[in-house]
């Protein structure tokens, strides 16, 4: 054994010689060193910008509460003076009689929180779907937010153009510069001793066939993987990106890059093992480069649209807007029924009669709200329709990436780097939960005759993020990178084994 | 013609199509082009006939909206749908990436909302697989295969000095060697050509297809001719480089490193660079200016409106008056919105076509950007048409708006509690009629992709025959 890794040790140093002496591969390295700083930081000086944009969100919603809340003590204190109580919830009102912050449609409907999705801060590794997802959700009574509709939903301004053409980030560096490299400089591994006639020579020495195309793969691995992973860190520290203990994504990211690699450098140790030429070598490699980067994606995303097919959001626009004005046209029909599953409304002294009062009253919010209700009830087959070929089109995509590594990196950065799909809807589900919070706080409000008090502003929900956890990001990875971890090793055994046959002569 | 070039461009042909990796490769990409090309075909066909029920189905809507007041009406809301061109089957562009519809409401004006995008799964972000994506990466790509060894591979062997030992003339090489990569491509288009035009004629006749929106022939033309003049521009670099070259394998480097640079790296380079150099405003501090430019709005402008009828009429009160103010106030609040909009609209718009014209300069050193940003234009799934589109329903909105407004200051009697209308006055509101604009128009926003386009032809027509007079011999 250590006869072996003596006789490695020796195959690497020479091997590093010889790099060393190649000064194209010295440019080609140094261009990628470059490249991969550029990606960082081109990406951690937009994820700042938007960072900062969230903050700011956060900041102007918080203002903005303050001052209600600070109106509403102004209110009660004025009438406090007075030896009055404060102004009481005024059935009759109508809404143009400037509701102010003790008036919970005013507070609670019309002035609901802006939920600004949190930028992750390991968007570094990938900036993935994240520029596709809307830029912030309003509270609203109907239903689920991501469906919501009038404008709730913000989009992104960002230009479509540059939508489609993506970014130059550390995804695009690893995903199809890196094989590239990886390729570059592994291509002629045994197939350029032979060319230049040395492999005789250096087979004449006391090192096995195998044992030199393993320390020629290990100088290059060393080499590739320790500038890839020395010059991510350091442009992750110098470009200031903050992973605030994100410790376990960084070291997944790493093993992950290594292992992708080492499909690479696998996938050329087979092509050379054939024993064809390099410029066959070359041109094997640079097919399945296309195939595994170009075709396999690209079919696979052509099988999974084609046998599950989204229906475009127009039909459900129309669905959406049928289903409000029959809701409308049988609003007395529903509240009537309303009124039933809640005999506590008649306690508040609610009756058919001045609980449809309708427009323009204020309680114009209540029949509104019964209305939603049973919109969102009629919605969600329509929903569904949606929702569900959307997760079977995943579920076919999550089976058919075991035909690239390419996808199964790209699963893995993206769960890494939080910008995939999987956080935005962890997100969502928190959203959901806080708008359906706000709305059970706000609500019974009026239908209790009562208004909002500034000591209310105390207790008002608050929506707090919470990040996915290590442990939850690493249960998602797990099966991806397990995948990308066994296709090198079976690949290079193969590829090893391939070397029992290996012409060392024409 | 002379006979010796038609004779080198035939052996260059017959070598091709006896080899069996470029057979695989020619059906590979043959495959994927009449695929995607009819893909394209059954999505525009789907799509347009969704679109076309979606409009039929919105008008029914609009008019069986339940009796409302005609400004609840108008906050009730109307969509609209940016209809497709036959040639969207070929390039579908910003398409998955800009919204599909349009929601007019009262006061404020909307940009096209629910991108298709956001109902795909993440392997989309590879690549689409469209006929514009096979004919601006993979085409290029197989031309580069096919060229690369032509006079490379033929030094390495010492066929060139043999051919030039026959008296050959350079010349007619480089123009056999041209004209026998031309024929293989040729052979992958045309067919692939009639199979699109066959399938586009085929979907546009479909009922229902509406006006202005059949095929369009003279765009069809610019699009051929300017694809055309790309894998020209392709197949001339490559022979340069492969005259140049070294060795086969230097050219097949170079030539892949251009391809690569070209395909892939070249559109996320410059569409950062647009990125950095013209910043968009987030959407909460877009809609903040929105708002900054309402609160400049003299706030006495309602009481001034009413002032204003009273005179006219010559009446005290406004009970008196025998038109409505708030019909008044809302044709001008109307107006005055609709007028900010516009401006910011405007500002944004033209902000996406600064980072635009960047992203088209990057054409200068990789051409697909050029023929991308075109080939999109002519296909009308671009960023301009888009504009366009949207400026047109700002102008419906206008429209639509005064009918209703018009209505209730003629109609309503000031101060009336419950005034509501029904289909009678849904009826005036009229369709929204939408011309697409015409190939000059078109033309006149890509000058930049033309001329960069045109520039690399005309270098690469001009460089390559002086570059093949001096193709290395050994």
């Amino acid at each position: 054994m250590s006869d072996l890794m003596s006789g490695l040790a020796k195959i690497i140093r020479h091997e590093w010689r010889m790099l060393r002496a190649d000064r194209t591969a010295w440019v080609v390295l140094v261009l990628f060193a470059l490249i991969i700083e550029g990606a960082i930081f081109n990406v951690s000086a937009t994820l700042r910008e938007k960072q900062e944009a969230e903050r700011q969100a956060i900041r102007d919603e918080a203002e903005k509460f303050r001052r209600f809340h600070a109106e509403a003590e102004e209110i009660e204190q004025q009438a406090a003076l007075r030896g009055q109580p404060p102004p009481q919830f005024q059935a009759e009102a109508k809404y143009w009689d400037k509701p102010g912050p003790r008036d919970s449609i005013f507070v609670g409907a019309w002035n609901a929180p802006r939920i600004v999705p949190p930028p992750s801060p390991f968007t570094v590794f990938a900036v993935g779907q994240c520029d596709l997802f809307p830029s912030s959700y309003k509270v609203g009574i109907d239903g689920k937010m991501e469906w919501q509709s009038r404008g709730r939903v913000l989009q992104r301004l960002d230009n479509p153009l540059l939508l489609k053409a993506g970014r130059f980030d550390l995804e695009f560096v690893i995903l199809y510069l890196y094989p590239m490299l990886i390729l570059a400089i592994s291509f002629n591994l045994m197939s350029g001793e032979k060319e230049g006639r040395t492999l005789g020579l250096l087979l004449a020495q006391p090192v096995s066939l195998r044992a030199l195309v393993i320390g020629k793969v290990a100088c290059r691995a060393l080499l590739v993987f320790g500038c890839v992973s020395g010059l991510s860190l350091s442009g992750f520290l110098l470009s200031g990106t903050d992973f605030g203990g994100g410790a376990v994504r960084v070291s997944l990211w790493l093993v992950a890059v290594i292992v992708y690699g080492g499909f690479w450098f696998a996938l050329a140790v087979v092509a050379n093992a054939i024993g064809r030429s390099s410029a066959a070598n070359a041109l094997a490699l640079a097919v399945a480069w296309l195939a595994f980067l170009f075709v396999i994606p690209s079919a696979i995303s052509f099988a999974t649209t084609s046998a599950y097919s989204v229906p475009p959001r127009i039909e459900y626009l129309n669905a959406a807007r049928k289903i409000e004005d029959d809701v409308r046209r049988e609003r007395k029909a529903l509240i009537a029924q309303y009124l039933k599953e809640h005999p506590e409304l008649s306690r508040w002294g609610w009756t058919l009669d001045n609980l449809g009062v309708g427009y323009p009253h204020v309680p114009e919010a209540m029949p509104e709200k019964v209305e939603f209700l049973e919109m969102i009830r009629r919605l969600q087959p329509v929903i569904a329709r949606y929702e569900g070929p959307l997760a079977k089109q995943q579920a076919l995509a999550d089976r058919c990436r075991f035909l690239s590594p390419a996808v199964l990196m790209q699963d893995v950065l993206y769960d890494l780097a939080g910008t995939g799909r999987a956080r935005h809807e962890h997100f969502l589900r928190q959203a959901n939960a806080f708008n359906e919070e706000w709305n059970i706080f706000f609500d019974v409000k009026p239908f209790r005759r009562e208004m909002v008090s500034a000591a209310d502003y105390a207790v008002f929900p608050r929506f707090i993020y919470r990040e996915e956890s290590p442990g939850d990001v690493a249960g998602r990875t797990i099966v991806p990178l397990s995948a990308l971890t066994l296709l090198p090793l079976a690949l290079g055994w193969l590829g090893l084994r391939a070397y029992r046959r290996f012409p060392l002569a024409g | 013609m002379r006979l010796v070039c038609l004779k080198i461009a035939r052996k260059e042909f017959i070598e091709v199509a006896r080899d069996g990796r470029f057979r695989w490769a020619f059906g590979a990409i043959f495959t994927l082009l009449a695929a995607s090309l009819l893909m394209g075909w059954r999505h525009y066909a789907e799509v347009n006939r969704q679109i076309e029920a979606a409009r039929a189905e919105q008008r029914e809507l609009w008019l069986n909206t339940p009796d409302r007041n005609p400004h609840s009406a108008a906050h009730h809301g109307l969509y609209v749908f940016k209809p497709v061109m036959p040639l969207s089957a070929v390039d579908n562009g910003i398409d998955s990436y800009s919204g599909v519809s349009f929601l007019l409401d009262a006061h404020d004006q909307n940009l096209s909302q629910h991108k298709p995008v956001e109902d795909t799964t993440a392997i989309q972000r590879f690549s689409e697989t469209t006929a514009a994506t096979t004919l601006q990466i993979l085409i290029p790509l197989l031309i580069v295969l096919l060229t690369f060894p032509s006079f490379a591979g033929e030094r390495e062997q010492g066929t060139l000095r043999l051919l030039l030992s026959l008296g050959v003339r350079r010349r007619d090489l480089a123009f056999g060697k041209g004209l026998g990569a031309a024929g293989p491509i040729l052979l992958l288009l045309i067919p692939a050509t009639v199979i699109g035009v066959l399938a586009m004629r085929l979907a546009t006749t479909t009922e229902g297809t509406p006006r202005g929106w059949e095929m369009s022939w003279a765009r069809l033309s610019a699009m051929v001719l300017g694809y055309l003049v790309y894998f020209t521009i392709f197949a001339g670099v490559s022979l340069m480089v492969s005259a140049r070259a070294a060795t086969a394998r230097m050219a097949l480097v170079t030539l892949l490193a251009f391809w690569f640079i070209n395909c892939l790296v070249a559109p996320r380079v410059m569409a950062d660079a647009a990125r950095h150099a013209v910043r968009l405003p987030a959407t909460s501090e877009f809609l903040q200016r929105i708002d900054e430019d309402k609160k400049q709005v003299p706030p006495d402008w309602q009481e001034r409106i009413t002032a204003q009828l009273m005179a006219q009429y010559g009446v005290r009160k406004v009970e008196d008056l025998p038109v409505d103010p708030l019909g008044a106030h809302l044709i001008e609040g109307d107006k005055i919105d609709s007028a900010i909009y516009e401006k910011n609209f405007n500002q944004l718009f033209s902000a996406y076509e600064r980072q635009e014209r960047i992203y088209q300069a990057g054409g200068a050193f990789a051409p697909m950007l050029a023929m991308q940003t075109l080939s999109t234009g002519l296909a009308g799934t671009d960023l301009n048409q888009l504009r366009h589109f949207t400026h047109a329903v700002g102008e419906y909105r206008k429209q639509w708006l005064k009918v209703l407004n018009e209505d209730i200051f003629f109609n309503r009697r000031p101060g009336q509690m419950v005034y509501t209308r029904g289909r009678d006055l849904w009826e005036q509101v009229p369709e929204m009629k939408y011309d697409p604009p015409g190939l000059v128009w078109v033309l006149s926003r890509y000058q930049l992709s033309i001329g960069l386009l045109a520039g690399w032809g005309l270098l690469v027509v001009i460089a390559t025959p002086l570059a093949l007079a001096k193709v290395k011999v050994d």
